[in-house]
């Protein structure tokens, strides 16, 4: 039996390219002869996937499975169209359009065309969303709901767990002995950035000036990394606000372990892979309650409703300086994280594959 | 300053969180926050909106204040550091490095004293900006003054 996983691009560092990957040994493992093709492979990944166009020789086979696994628009959808075989479409989420309209019109027709051309993608045999809110976009836009579900990401647990850590950066990290907020992800607007940087300027002008925020993630919507520039430049916080840019798992890895909070005040995520990191390397969460997040939260981490840039300054102030308060928000977030334990993911993965009749039963 | 809660609104969750407890010492907090702005004559109001803070008695636009901030702290910052790149030439890479390093550095002596001019420029202009703000906010302030005066006198007659 062949399966083959179609995506966007195959990158190092990001999440979708990793859980691709997990699925790929986990199908070759249960004796499934497995196949990656992304629309750009990394010269890292030559070894493991191949370009899009390659699969065109697979197209007419009707007993294969393909994957498809949708975050962003790619022509590359024709060919899950095109696919005679069975079909399993895997929702990742795409940004919705208008938080690029102010600041990146290309971007925001990109995201448009990103959701118009997923609800022509239908035509499957089986449609996962990696969150539920995920999934519920899906049926909204009309999908079976009978023919829907959950799979979460793989998280990349054993890779941080072997990965070094960097020492000298670790060291500079902590050499202020102050606190350090961190926040991981693409530096884009649905993110709400700014809100980040207003909060954490409240915090370190009136409760600590003894702090740091590190917004770690890439930066490519110009016009909005101006206008953070130009905030940061007048809040006066050149020396406590750094962007890091895309950093290496090891450079990541020294971020958790040296952040004392996370901070996340986005409007929109489709699940939320650094909380899941937050909750391993044992940092607080304190999270704005919108889109996917609450629910990968679950009932860990602390939410806010109504963002009020004193008030989420004061609730990150107490879960830095009670002690008890924040052993049982972390305590929480070990719990919720055994939920996406690579294990049960991976259960949850052959229980779809056994639905399909792609496996057989245990 | 305004006598509204301050939390109205704001609401955080999270299990075994006695919400009510943490929402209770957080508005505490902020009104102890703003006691204590009010007496040392700090604009809370703008921490809490996360913008920059204005002067006390400040009549003139946040933007104002911040754009003559900005000046001040950037009117010197015009000097070059010296950048060199690798050379990779076999032999005679040291050579041309050490040529290059001289030039370079002769180069940025000139560049440094243009820019020392600059930045003496750049005071000046940044103390004429600053001193125009007093005067306008002294003149702002007279005619306010003056303004309510004649307010009162109209309201009298």
């Amino acid at each position: 039996m062949r399966v083959h996983q179609l995506g966007h691009g195959l990158i190092p560092g990001d999440a979708v390219s990793f859980h691709t990957l997990e699925i790929d040994r986990r199908l070759r493992a249960w004796g499934l002869e497995a196949h990656i093709f992304a629309g750009h492979v990394d010269p890292a990944y030559q070894a493991l996937a191949q370009t899009d166009d390659r699969f065109m020789s697979f197209l007419e086979a009707p007993d294969d499975l393909l994957i498809y696994h949708y975050s962003i628009y790619n022509p590359n959808y024709r060919l899950f169209q095109a696919a005679r075989g069975r079909k399993v479409l895997v929702y990742h989420n795409v940004t919705p359009p208008r938080f690029f309209r102010k600041w990146d019109r290309s971007l925001e027709a990109l995201c448009d065309a990103g959701r118009w051309t997923l609800a022509a993608l239908r035509d499957c045999d089986l449609a996962l969303g990696d969150s539920d809110f995920n999934r519920r976009e899906l049926v909204e836009l009309g999908f079976s709901p009978e023919r829907t579900g959950v799979l979460p990401i793989f998280l990349a647990q054993e890779a941080l767990e072997q990965e070094p850590t960097n020492g000298p950066l670790l060291e500079r990290l902590r050499d202020s002995g102050g606190v350090n907020f961190l926040s991981v992800g693409r530096i884009v607007p649905n993110k709400a950035v700014e809100d980040l940087i207003r909060v954490f300027f409240v915090y370190h002008r009136s409760i600590n000036r003894r702090s740091h925020l590190y917004l770690v993630g890439s930066r490519y919507v110009t016009a909005y990394n101006q206008a953070l520039d130009a905030l940061v430049e007048t809040l006066d916080l050149q020396d406590s606000v750094s962007f890091t840019g895309l950093v290496s798992l090891t450079d990541l890895k020294t971020y958790y372990q040296a952040a004392d909070l996370y901070l996340i005040a986005s409007h929109h995520e489709g699940f939320c892979v650094p909380v899941l990191e937050s909750m391993y390397f044992g940092v607080p969460i304190l999270a704005r309650k919108a889109a996917a997040t609450p629910e990968t939260l679950g009932d860990a981490g602390v939410l806010f409703s109504r963002l009020g840039y004193a008030e989420v300054a004061e609730m990150a102030h107490l879960l830095l300086t009670d002690q008890a308060l924040r052993e049982r928000v972390v305590a929480h977030q070990r719990e919720r994280l055994e939920d996406f334990a690579p294990c049960r993911v991976e259960a949850q993965l052959r229980e779809l594959l056994v639905n399909l009749e792609i496996l057989a039963p245990l | 300053m305004t006598d509204k809660d301050p939390t109205a609104g704001f609401w955080v969750e999270g299990q075994d969180l006695d919400t009510e407890a943490i929402m209770q010492q957080i508005r505490a907090r902020i009104r102890a926050r703003r006691a204590e702005a009010k007496v040392r004559g700090l604009d809370f109001e703008a921490f809490a909106d996360g913008l920059y803070p204005l002067p006390p008695h400040a009549v003139l636009s946040r933007e104002v204040y911040q754009a003559v901030r900005q000046l001040g702290l950037g009117h010197d910052k015009v000097s070059v550091d010296l950048v060199l790149t690798e050379t990779r030439l076999p032999l005679i890479g040291g050579l041309v490095q050490r040529v290059r390093a001289a030039f370079h550095a002769l180069v940025l002596f000139y560049v440094n004293r243009l820019a020392a001019q600059q930045a003496r420029v750049n005071q000046q202009a940044a103390r004429a900006l600053v001193a125009l703000v007093r005067d306008l906010e002294a003149e702002i302030t007279d005619l306010r003054l003056r303004v309510a005066e004649l307010e009162q006198e109209t309201d009298r007659g």
